[in-house]
C-alpha cells in the first residue's frame, strides 16, 4: 500500500457505497433502474461491435489470408452497399448482421478503403429504383408472422462498386458462405482478368442447361467459352479445357487438338464415362471417348470396369401391389458415396461426392517429367462389374460383390508431356465419371450435393493454379465425418459414455461416504473412550 | 472476498454430502448420456466428429437442472432461519447471493466436467473441431450462470423449495424458449431484440465455436442483473 494510504481509503469508501446499495426502498428502485440501463447500454454497444474470439480450428469465421491479399491489392476506394428491408425474417436478420461484421473486419483489413451503406427499398422509392436499377429486385417469401403465414417481399442484395466496375449479388441467402461469395466479387474487380475455360461440347455431352448448377458457379470466376468444333483448333484465349460425359469418340484430329493444347503446357479437366448405362434396361455400353491414349501418355487410364460400393446412395424403384403403385427405397451400390479423398487442393474441404455409375481411374505407369496424384478413393468394401452388366437395383447383393478396397477415382497430373522437354507444365485431372455433375435431365432437375460442384470448381482452380479461394469456399460447409464403426462396436461405446461418467460420480459418492463412516466411527470410539 | 469463496465451499460441500445432490448430478449425466448416445439425432446417427447432439440435449437438460440446483439455496435458509444467523456475520447479503451463485455454478461446471470423457470419445472416432467443443463447453457454462443467476433470485422470493424451482422453471423459459419463440413470428427490430434477449441465440454462436463480445456482455448482464434482484430480496427485510 502506499504511504499516504490513498487505496485503502478508496476501498473503504467502495465498500460503504456497495453496503450502501439497496438498503432504503425507493433509492433502490432507482439503483436498479440505474444498473439496468447501463447493462442495455453495454448490450447495445457490444450488439454494434464486431469484436469476438474464432475459437474454430481453421479459423472459418475469421478473414482469411486471401481475403487479406485481396483487400492489401485494392487501389481505389471500394463502396459495399446492401439493400436490406428492415423488416427481415430471423435468419435473414442474422445473415444481415454477419454481413455488416464481415464487412467491419474488411474495412479494417483494407485501410478503411471500404465504405459500407445500407439502404431500405422497402421503406423509400428512391432506394427501391436504385435496386431496381442495379439489378436486386425482391424476393417473395413465406414469412410467420404471429399466427400466420403471409407472403412478403424482401430485399436482401448487395452491390460492390470499384472505380468503374460494379458487382451485384441479387439475394444473399441465409447459408451462403459470405466471406466466399465478398471475396470472390472483390477478386473479379481487382483483378479483371477472368481465366477463360473451353467447354467442348457436340459428342454427346449434357447440355449447358444439364450442368446449369456447377457452370453457374464456374461462370462467377472464368469465363465460359464453348468449343462446338475441336478440329478447328483450340483459341488461344482458352486457358483450361473442359471435357465432360462425351458419349461418342473424338475425332483424330480432335484427339490431336486436345494433345497439342497439353503438349503446349495447357490444362485439362476430364470428367468421362467409361460406359453409356440404361438402368431401364438394366445394359451399359462401353464408350470409346478416343482420350484413351492421350490419358495413357500421362500414366492413367480410366478402366472399363463399373464401381459398386458398399457406401452408396438410395434410390427409389417403383413397384406393383395390386392396384397401387408405390415406391422401394434401395440402397445402389453403383451410386457410390465417394468418403476418402487426398490431401490435395483439389479435395481441399471435400467430405463426400455422389457419383453414378463410376469407373476406376488407375495409374498404368508412372511416366518420366509427370507428378501424379490419386485424389479420391472407393470405400474399404467395394467391388468391380468387369461384365455381365447387371444394373437391376433390386438385385441381391451379397458379400462377395464387395471384396476389393480403396479403388482411386480420380487423378491429378502434372508435367512434361514425352518430346516436349522445352514446353511449359501441362496438367489435368480425371474422374471417372460425368455424371456426377449433372443436374437435370430430361426436363428434371436435381440439386446436386454441394460438394460434387465444389471438387470440381477446386479441380478447375487448382488447374488455373488459383488455389486461394478453395478452402475459403468449403470452410463453412467442410464436413467431420465420424470413422466406421461396426454396430456392436457403436453400442459399446455409446453405453460406456452413458454410463462411465455416472459411474465416477458414484464413485467419487461412495468414497466420500465411507471416508465420513470411518471418520465417525472413529470419533464414537474416542468419545466412548473418554467415556 | 474470502468470505464469498467460504460460502461457496460451505455450499459444495452441503451439495456433495446429500444424497439429493448426487441424484441430480446423475440424473443430468443420464439424460444427457441417453439424449447424446442412445436415442433421436445421437452422435452416431448424425456420423459427424462434434457434440452438437450433446450441446443440443445439455442446452435443455440444464435447463430443467439449474433450478433443481438453486431451488434450496436461499428458501432452505429461510425456512430454517439460517439466514438470519448467517446475516449477523460480517457477512453482506451481496456476499450471500455471491457466494451460493458461486457454489452452483462451480457444481455445474463439476458436472459438464464429468461429460468430457463424450468429447475423448468423438475426438477418437473422428477429427473433431477442439476450438468448436470449446466454445460449447464455454456457451454451456454462460447459460448456466444466467439460470443459476434467476434460479438464486427465484429462491430469495419464497421459503417454498418447489414454488422456487418453478419460479426459476418459468422465469428461465422466458429467456431459454419465449423470447426466441416470439421473435420468429415477428420481423424487424422487434425481433433482433427478442432473438437477442432469449439465451438461444447466444448459446448458437458460442456452440460453433465464436465467441462474441455481446454473447459475454449479455450473459453478465444477466447474471448481474439477477443477482441484484436477489441482494434486494434478502435486504428487503430490513425495509420493513
Amino acid at each position: 500500500m502506499s504511504g499516504n494510504g490513498e487505496p485503502e481509503t478508496e476501498a473503504v469508501v467502495m465498500k460503504s457505497w456497495l453496503q450502501g446499495l439497496f438498503s432504503h426502498p425507493a433509492e433502490s428502485v432507482l439503483q436498479l433502474i440505474l444498473i439496468a440501463a447501463i447493462l442495455i447500454v453495454f448490450n447495445y454497444i457490444a450488439y454494434n461491435n464486431a469484436l469476438r474470439l474464432d475459437l474454430t480450428d481453421d479459423r472459418r469465421y475469421t478473414l482469411s489470408e486471401n481475403s487479406e491479399e485481396i483487400l492489401n491489392d485494392l487501389r481505389d476506394p471500394v463502396t459495399l452497399t446492401a439493400y436490406f428491408s428492415d423488416d427481415l425474417p430471423p435468419d435473414f436478420n442474422r445473415a444481415a448482421r454477419e454481413l455488416r461484421h464481415l464487412i467491419s473486419y474488411m474495412a479494417r483489413s483494407s485501410d478503411t478503403k471500404i465504405t459500407y451503406r445500407e439502404r431500405n427499398p422497402s421503406r423509400s422509392e428512391e432506394d427501391a429504383e436504385r435496386a431496381e436499377r442495379a439489378g436486386i429486385h425482391p424476393v417473395t417469401l413465406d414469412v410467420r408472422q404471429q399466427d400466420r403465414i403471409t407472403q412478403r417481399q424482401i430485399y436482401m442484395g448487395v452491390t460492390l462498386e470499384y472505380g468503374d466496375e460494379m458487382e451485384v449479388m441479387p439475394f444473399m441467402q441465409p447459408e451462403m458462405p459470405l466471406e466466399y461469395e465478398l471475396a470472390s466479387a472483390l477478386s473479379r474487380m481487382v483483378y479483371p482478368v477472368r481465366p477463360v475455360v473451353g467447354l467442348v461440347q457436340g459428342h454427346g455431352q449434357p447440355l449447358q442447361d444439364e450442368m446449369s448448377q456447377f457452370l453457374n458457379q464456374l461462370d462467377y470466376r472464368y469465363r465460359i467459352h464453348t468449343l462446338d468444333n475441336l478440329e478447328e483448333g483450340i483459341p488461344e484465349s482458352v486457358d483450361i479445357l473442359a471435357i465432360i460425359a462425351p458419349q461418342q469418340q473424338l475425332s483424330e484430329p480432335e484427339q490431336e487438338t486436345v494433345y497439342q493444347f497439353l503438349a503446349e503446357g495447357g490444362r485439362a479437366f476430364f470428367a468421362l464415362n467409361r460406359f453409356e448405362t440404361n438402368p431401364g434396361d438394366g445394359t451399359a455400353k462401353v464408350v470409346h471417348t478416343g482420350l484413351e491414349s492421350l490419358l495413357a501418355e500421362y500414366g492413367v487410364s480410366v478402366d472399363s470396369t463399373l464401381i459398386r460400393d458398399r457406401n452408396s446412395s438410395m434410390v427409389r424403384v417403383p413397384g406393383q401391389a395390386g392396384q397401387f403403385g408405390y415406391a422401394n427405397q434401395v440402397e445402389y451400390p453403383l451410386i457410390p458415396v465417394i468418403r476418402e479423398f487426398a490431401d490435395h487442393p483439389v479435395t481441399s474441404g471435400i467430405s463426400s461426392v455422389v457419383f453414378q455409375f463410376l469407373s476406376p481411374v488407375s495409374v498404368v505407369h508412372q511416366p518420366d517429367h509427370i507428378e501424379l496424384h490419386e485424389l479420391a478413393w472407393t470405400s474399404e468394401q467395394t467391388g468391380l462389374m468387369k461384365e455381365d452388366f447387371n444394373l437391376d437395383p433390386m438385385q441381391e447383393w451379397s458379400g462377395t460383390d464387395f471384396l476389393e478396397s480403396y479403388l482411386p477415382v480420380g487423378v491429378a497430373a502434372r508435367g512434361v508431356l514425352a518430346g516436349n522437354d522445352s514446353s511449359p507444365e501441362s496438367a489435368l485431372v480425371v474422374f471417372g465419371d460425368g455424371n456426377f455433375l449433372i443436374n437435370a435431365q430430361g426436363g428434371q432437375e436435381q440439386e446436386l450435393p454441394a460438394d460434387n460442384v465444389h471438387l470440381a470448381l477446386n479441380a478447375i482452380d487448382w488447374l488455373a493454379d488459383d488455389t486461394g479461394l478453395i478452402n475459403l469456399r468449403t470452410r463453412i460447409t467442410q464436413s467431420r465425418p465420424l470413422q466406421s464403426v461396426d454396430s456392436d462396436r457403436q453400442t459399446l461405446i455409446a453405453y460406456a459414455n452413458v454410463i462411465f461418467p455416472i459411474l465416477l460420480i458414484t464413485l467419487f459418492g461412495g468414497v466420500r461416504l465411507l471416508r465420513y463412516r470411518s471418520k465417525r466411527a472413529k470419533l464414537q470410539k474416542r468419545w466412548s473412550a473418554n467415556e | 472476498m474470502s468470505t464469498v469463496f467460504h460460502i461457496c465451499r460451505r455450499e459444495i460441500i452441503a451439495f456433495f454430502s446429500s444424497l439429493a445432490g448426487y441424484v441430480l448430478v446423475i440424473l443430468f449425466l443420464g439424460i444427457s448420456g441417453f439424449f447424446t448416445w442412445l436415442y433421436g439425432s445421437d452422435v452416431f446417427f448424425v456420423g459427424q466428429a462434434n457434440l452438437n447432439s450433446f450441446f443440443n440435449t445439455a442446452f435443455w437438460t440444464l435447463f430443467f437442472f439449474i433450478p433443481a440446483i438453486t431451488m434450496r439455496s436461499l428458501a432452505e435458509e429461510k425456512r430454517s432461519g439460517t439466514l438470519e444467523w448467517l446475516i449477523t456475520h460480517p457477512v453482506t447479503e451481496a456476499r450471500v447471493v455471491l457466494g451460493k451463485w458461486l457454489a452452483c455454478w462451480v457444481l455445474v461446471a463439476v458436472s459438464l466436467l464429468l461429460t468430457l470423457p463424450y468429447y475423448l470419445t468423438i475426438a477418437w472416432l473422428g477429427p473433431v473441431d477442439h476450438g468448436a467443443a470449446v466454445g460449447g463447453y464455454l456457451g454451456l457454462l454462460m447459460i448456466s450462470a444466467i439460470y443459476i443467476g434467476i434460479g438464486i433470485f427465484a429462491s430469495s422470493l419464497t421459503v417454498n423449495q418447489i414454488v422456487a424451482y418453478l419460479i426459476a422453471l418459468f422465469t428461465g423459459f422466458v429467456f431459454h424458449t419465449l423470447f426466441d419463440l416470439i421473435s420468429g413470428t415477428l420481423t424487424g427490430t422487434t425481433s433482433t431484440l427478442l432473438a437477442y434477449a432469449g439465451t438461444t441465440f447466444h448459446f448458437e454462436t458460442m456452440a460453433r465455436g465464436v465467441i462474441s463480445l455481446d454473447n459475454m456482455v449479455y450473459g453478465l448482464s444477466v447474471t448481474a442483473f439477477s443477482l441484484c434482484l436477489a441482494t434486494v430480496n434478502l435486504k428487503r427485510r430490513l425495509w420493513l
